[in-house]
Formats: C-alpha cells, structure tokens, sequence
C-alpha cells in the first residue's frame, strides 16, 4: 500500500512539472496572440478621442460612399483568394499525381524542383516576376488582374503541391485497379476513385492557399500597380495614416472571413467522414 | 482438349520485370469453360503476376492471352469481361455498400431488346451467327437495384446496402468483393489468394462458401493461393507453380498422388523423399532395401538411374520387426486426433509414418509400402553444369571462379612441362588458354562452410528441399547469378550466406565441339 501511494504520489509530481513545459506557449499566446486581438477589438469599438465605446469607426466603414470601397475591398479579397486557390488546385493537381508516381519521380528529386522557389524571400520573388512580366510584355499597369493572379498563384503554388502529393502516396492503389477491373475507363477511374480519394489533400490544399491569399496585398500591390485593393492592404494603408480605429475594423472584418473559411473546411471534411 | 471448350488460353506467356528478373517464364495452360483452377506455388512463384495479367493490371513482355480465342494480351482491365476478388478487397471506402456492389454495374451495357438495329432499308442487321443484334443500353435503376440484392443475397450479407464499408468486418468485407465482382456476371473470375487475411474457420467456411459459389454460377474460377489444403479442397484442376514456371498441372487427386518432381512432392503435402535407384525386376532400391515399385512405372526408368522417390506419410505401413521391407526405430510419437504420426529412423534416413495402431517410442518396427503408393519421379539432375574456359595453367574457369581439375584426362599423350604447360611426347606445346569445355560439378562434390575464407566461392541459400538423409540445398551466387546444388548432411537456413568449397576432383570437365 505504502509503496503504491509514494508511487502515485511521485506520478502527480511528474504532472505537476510537467505542467510548467507549456508555459513558454502560454506565454507567446497571451503576448502576441490574445493581448493584440483585444487590442483590435478595444480600438474598433472606442473613440478615437474620448477613447469611449462607439459604433462610429464602423458607421465610417459600412455607411455611404465609404460602403462602396469597403465591399469592393472585400469583394476583391474574396475574388483574388478564389482565384488564385481554384487554379493552383487545378495546375498543382496534375503536378502532384505525376510526382507522387515513382515510374516519373524516382527517388523523388522532382518534388525539391517545385519546392525550390520557396527558399528565396517572396519579396524578391516577386519584384522578379515583375521584370520578368514586363520581359515578356505583360505590363502590371495594363493587365492588373492577370499579373496579380500569375503572381499569386506563383508564390502559392508550393502549398497547393504539398499536401495534394502526400493524399497521393498514401493513394490506395488496389481500389484504383478495382475500378478498372470493373469497367471504368481511364476517365471515369479518375472521376470515381481518384478524385473521391483525394478530397482531404484537396481540402487542405484549398486552406492552405485560400487563407493566406485572402490577407497578403504585397504580390497585388507589387504587380497589380496598387489598382486592386485587399483588405490587407487597406489595413496597411490605414495604421500607417493613424487610422488605428478603423484599421482595427477592417482586421475584424478580415478576421471574420478567415473564420467563415475555417468553418467552411470543417463542413467539407466532416462531410466527407459522414459519407464513410 | 477441345478448343470450344476452352475458356482463356496462355500461350509461350512470359512477364520480365525490369529488364531483368523473370516473374513468369514461358507459361503455357488453357483452361476449361466452368473449370475452378487453383495457381498453387510459394510466395514469389509468379501466380499472381499471371493473375494480373489474366485481368489486364499487367500486359505480357512476350506471349499471348487468348479470350474465347480472340488475343486479349494488350486489351486494357475495364474492356474484359473478367473481374477480381482482390486479397485485400479494395473496397472503395468513400462508397457505401450498395454503391460498390453497383459500381461496375454503372458500366455495363446490354441489349436492348426494344431497339433491334436495322440497316437504312429497315432490314435487320444480323451478328456472325445470324442472330438479331440489339442497339445497347444502360441498366436502368430498377435492374441495378435487383441485381445488387441478388449478389447480396448470394454472400448472404442481406440488407447491408446502407452500411459502410468501414463498420464491417474483415469476413464481411470479403464477401462484399465477391458479390462486387460476380455481379457483373463475369465470364471468369479471378481470386487473388482471397482468404489470406480471414482466421482458420472463417477460411474454411469461405472455401465451402465459394466451392458452393462456383457450382451455382458455373463461372470459370480462377484461384490463386499459397495454401495446399485450399487448393486440394476446392479446385478442379491445380496448377503447381515455382520460380514462375508451371512444375505440374493436374487434378487434386493427381497432384497429391502423383507428384511430377520433387518439388511439387515437397510443397503439396506431407512426405518423405529419398534418393533412389532403379533395379533390375522392376525394383527400386532405398533406404538400403529393395522394393517393390509400381508396376504402371515400369519400363520408364533406365536400369541404375538415380530418381527421386515419394513416401507419403499415410502410406506407411508399419508393423512388427523384421515383418516389412525395412527396419526403423520410432524417435518420435505425435497423437494427432484421427491417427498417431511416427518419424522413424531408418539408419540414417527420415521417414515420416502415420498409423492408427500405437507403438512405443524408441521401439523397432517393420516399415514397408504397397508398390502403387511409391511414387518414383526423375531427377530433374544430379549434377551442376556450367560452362567453362581453360585458362593458361591449365586451370578450368567457371561461374566466376578457377579449379584445379585433371587435365590430363582430357589431352591424351600429352603432359605437363615445368612451367605448366601441356607437351606431348614429340616435344609440341599446346596453347589450352581459352578452349571453351562444359563443367560437372556433383551435388555430392560441393560442401558448404560457413567459414567465409573456405573459398573463393560464396553464395546464398535460396531452397532447401529434406531428402531423407540429406538436404538438397539450392546456393545462388549474386555476382555470376549462378545456382550451384550441394547435397549436404547439415540443416541450414534459407538465406545464409555459405562458402561452397570444391571437393578433390570433385570437377569434371569435358571439351565442347569436339576438338
């Protein structure tokens, strides 16, 4: 009995200074994490002056001529991100089903090709893209739209690949050679069981660029020749001008649409574990 | 066999992977409308690369595969009316039960008898054999619905449709693959070994299950596994595969009673292999005694010839001392329920016996077998052969060694000067540098070491075959990818690495060409 007790009384010693390990977490949670959104929420809902609760920083925002620019800020976040996620999937699918074949990719050489742009700073990345655009006559002044997505669908193209080319490996290759065996044509096995497979790389793939796109304005600013606004870059343009107040509003409203996002993912992939 | 009757045919079938290993070499079989046939042989054996190849995954390096009598070698999977049962049923798990079973259904076409096809002058447009040919049709939902109940109904998984695939168990999922794969009415289904993954009464339930199966739906079956028992239960004609080339094609009871070779003696079975050798009076002589051999044997061996000889357990007889063809002393007693299984020592031979009748361990009794039951089979050889070079100290040069050998015996009137070099009497020299001779090494002129300075000669072992009193061990040398045979006393393990050391005079040489 004696010996159980020191032993348990030990274990809860264990967990005691264990829970100090989290600590240094905790810590970066609260700095930089906690403490600066309820600085945004305390700054949108106060006065600039009095320092007082107010709904005028969002009256500022959502009413009259100022609506107008605020929803085609939005309006163009939402586009590009959508934009930009829809063809990295398409081109970075193909990609990935030829990389995650070893009869293309023997020891898997190919996949670091891909990866390589990601080791250079993007900033320089895309001042390179730039040159290269007007290079090949694509002036950013002339054609914003297209520069901007070539732009974005460049830098975001690496985290479209890679979750798409790890669903592949795990492919389970004996349900593909059953669809055949039963009569689906090349296309219909893809349709019917390569596509149904891969839908939690596709998921991710689409998180891991529709999220991200939907706050950078810097590939846009850059090669879009600052014609299309993001919300990104309005927050930018407000703290800048001491606009602290209404900045912090358009950080809520980004905010907001990260979390819409995330919620959409959930639905899909808790869709996807129902139809199991 | 009559060529109407046959269903699929495999000509001169041979798969090479990678340019360099040989999954299947030179297969040639037909097989029987209706038939149930089972690929038997170890893992690596090339059964299931020919199953694939029968389904379509894999196109033959050379060969053809010939459907009803059309060459279907270079058809892709989804255009042959074949469908598998998978060994780990490749169940699509995004799908719902109702939904695999119908997934193939989804695909096919039929007849569709409402829409006869005619020509522009509105006469019906007639097939090879005159019948009215049909403008095809999907199944409608109606048709899939019914048929996929019936498939249910058949692996007796009846209301199922709904589940997924995820929440059944791995019996249920095995039955699912079936009714996914015969409910498209297939002309042959292929099973790939689809009971490996199921326990012992599951297994021997599915295999009743299956047999029954067959029956019903008069399908071709064809069966691919690794287990002996499986294959005696249920086929009609077995196909004994090794090292991907067919050892003997027969019916359970010709494969278990008279095996072709050693190997298919070894691997279906129980049994106790000896090396024998064939007497005059239609006797063959082992175990240091005489027998009496089966008299449908007689004639097919030369008189001395060296053969291989199969005892099975069963067909033992065993009675008191000094009453049977030879002595033996029990070492050992097993009950095994139905009967008690002795292995006796006949001197120095193993000799595996099985009888109802209860002797006591360390007892003399009296061995002997009825003539039909000793089954007598060629050696397939009884020496390596290679082919050689002299070199130019008379040293004969071989897979990827030299040995000394006798080369004097080949070279009459002639010998060795000093310096090695052959002379005759007159004084010539002869140059042998390069002479091209075929070499002879006896299994009994090999002995292995474990010792890897024993010799120049190394290898793996990659086949053990008990022969008695010995063991016939297959050493392959990776870097000549040559197979040296050495009969050993000692038990080894498949996959050691062994020095083969070249008994004195253990090589034989002989010239090619005659010169």
């Amino acid at each position: 009995m004696e010996a159980t007790k020191t032993l348990s009384r030990n274990q809860g010693k264990v967990h005691e200074t264990r829970k100090w390990l989290c600590m240094p977490y905790g810590i970066f949670l609260i700095l930089f994490i906690i403490f600066p959104i309820l600085l945004i929420f305390y700054y949108a809902f106060s006065d600039p002056t009095t320092g007082l609760f107010t709904l005028k920083n969002f009256k500022s925002v959502f009413e009259g001529d100022s609506s107008v620019t605020t929803f085609k800020v939005i309006g163009q976040s939402l586009g590009v991100a959508a934009l930009t996620t829809v063809i990295c999937i398409l081109i970075a699918y193909p990609i990935a089903y030829i990389l995650a074949n070893s009869k293309w990719n023997k020891n898997a050489v190919l996949v670091y090709l891909f990866l390589l742009p990601m080791w250079i700073n993007f900033v320089i990345r895309t001042v390179a893209t730039k040159q290269l655009l007007i290079f090949f006559g694509l002036d950013p002044a002339m054609h914003p739209w297209v520069c901007s997505i070539i732009g974005m669908v460049y830098n975001y193209l690496p985290f479209a690949i890679l979750p798409l080319y790890n669903t592949m490996l795990k492919l389970d290759k004996s349900q593909i050679e059953a669809a055949a065996d039963l009569g689906a044509s090349p296309v219909q096995v893809f349709i019917k069981t390569i596509v149904p497979m891969t839908v939690p790389g596709i998921v991710s793939a689409a998180t891991m660029t529709f999220m991200p796109t939907m706050s950078s304005y810097v590939i846009t600013d850059a090669l879009s020749g600052r014609t299309i606004k993001l919300i990104g870059g309005q927050i930018e343009h407000q703290f800048l001008h001491s606009q602290l107040n209404v900045g912090s509003v358009y950080a809520i409203i980004m905010l907001a649409l990260i979390g819409l996002s995330v919620v959409f993912e959930n639905f899909f992939s808790e869709k996807k574990k129902g139809g199991r | 066999m009559n060529a109407e009757n046959t269903i699929i045919s495999l000509k001169n079938v041979c798969k090479v992977f990678d340019k360099s290993f040989t999954a299947v070499d030179n297969f040639n079989l037909d097989i029987k409308r209706g038939e149930f046939v089972t690929f038997l042989g170890p893992s690596g054996c090339g059964k299931t690369t020919t199953l694939r190849m029968i389904a379509g995954f894999d196109m033959p390096t050379s060969g053809q595969i010939l459907l009803n009598g059309q060459d279907i070698s270079l058809i892709p999977p989804y255009k042959r009316p074949i469908n598998t049962v998978f060994q780990r049923y490749a169940l699509f798990t995004h799908l719902n039960i109702y939904k695999n079973i119908a997934f193939g259904l989804q695909y096919k076409r039929v007849d569709d008898l409402s829409k006869p096809l005619k020509d522009k002058e509105g006469n019906p447009i007639l097939g090879e054999n005159g019948e009215q040919l049909y403008a095809k049709r999907k199944l409608t939902k109606e048709e899939i619905r019914a048929k996929v109940k019936y498939a249910l109904n058949l692996v007796d998984l009846e209301g199922f449709e709904k589940r997924a695939v995820s929440t059944l168990s791995g019996g249920q999922q095995q039955r699912i693959a079936i009714a996914r794969a015969i409910v498209n009415e297939p002309e042959i289904l292929l099973l790939d070994e689809p009971l490996g993954a199921l326990d012992l009464k599951m297994r021997k339930e599915m295999q009743l299950e299956l047999k029954a199966m067959h029956k019903k739906l008069g399908i071709t079956f064809i069966y691919v596994t690794h287990d002996q028992e499986e294959a005696l239960t249920m086929s009609d004609t077995i196909v004994v595969m090794s090292d991907g080339e067919i050892q003997q094609v027969g019916t359970p009871k010709e494969i278990y009673d008279e095996p072709k070779n050693a190997f298919v003696a070894d691997f279906i079975g129980e049994s106790s292999i000896f090396t024998g050798t064939v007497q005059k009076g239609n006797k063959i002589k082992f175990l240091g005694a005489s027998f009496d051999s089966d008299p449908a044997d007689e004639g097919k061996f030369a008189l001395n010839e060296k053969v291989d000889v199969v005892i099975r357990p069963e067909d033992v007889i065993i009675s008191a001392k000094d009453k049977g063809t030879v002595n033996a002393k029990i070492v050992s007693k097993i009950f095994k329920g139905m009967h008690y299984e002795y292995i006796t020592m006949v001197g120095k031979n193993e000799m595996i016996a099985q009888s109802t009748k209860n002797f006591e361990e360390e007892s003399i009794v009296g061995l002997s077998v009825d003539p039909e039951n000793i089954q007598i089979m060629k050696k397939p050889f009884t020496s390596n052969y290679y082919d050689g070079h002299l070199t130019k100290h008379c040293h004969v040069s071989f897979a990827g060694i030299h040995a000394n050998f006798d080369v004097l015996k080949l070279f009459p009137g002639y010998r060795l000067s000093e310096e090695g070099i052959l002379i005759n009497d007159k004084g010539e020299e002869r140059d042998v540098e390069g002479l091209q001779v075929s070499v002879e090494v006896g299994f009994d002129d090999l002995e292995l070491s474990d010792d890897p300075n024993a010799s120049d000669l190394h290898g793996e072992i990659i086949n053990m075959i008990y022969l008695g009193d010995h063991y016939e061990v297959t050493v392959w040398n990776q870097d000549v990818d040559e197979e040296f045979i050495v009969n050993t006393p000692d038990l080894w393990n498949i996959g050691d690495n062994v020095s083969l050391v070249i008994k004195e005079g253990g090589v034989e040489v002989k010239l090619k060409g005659g010169r």
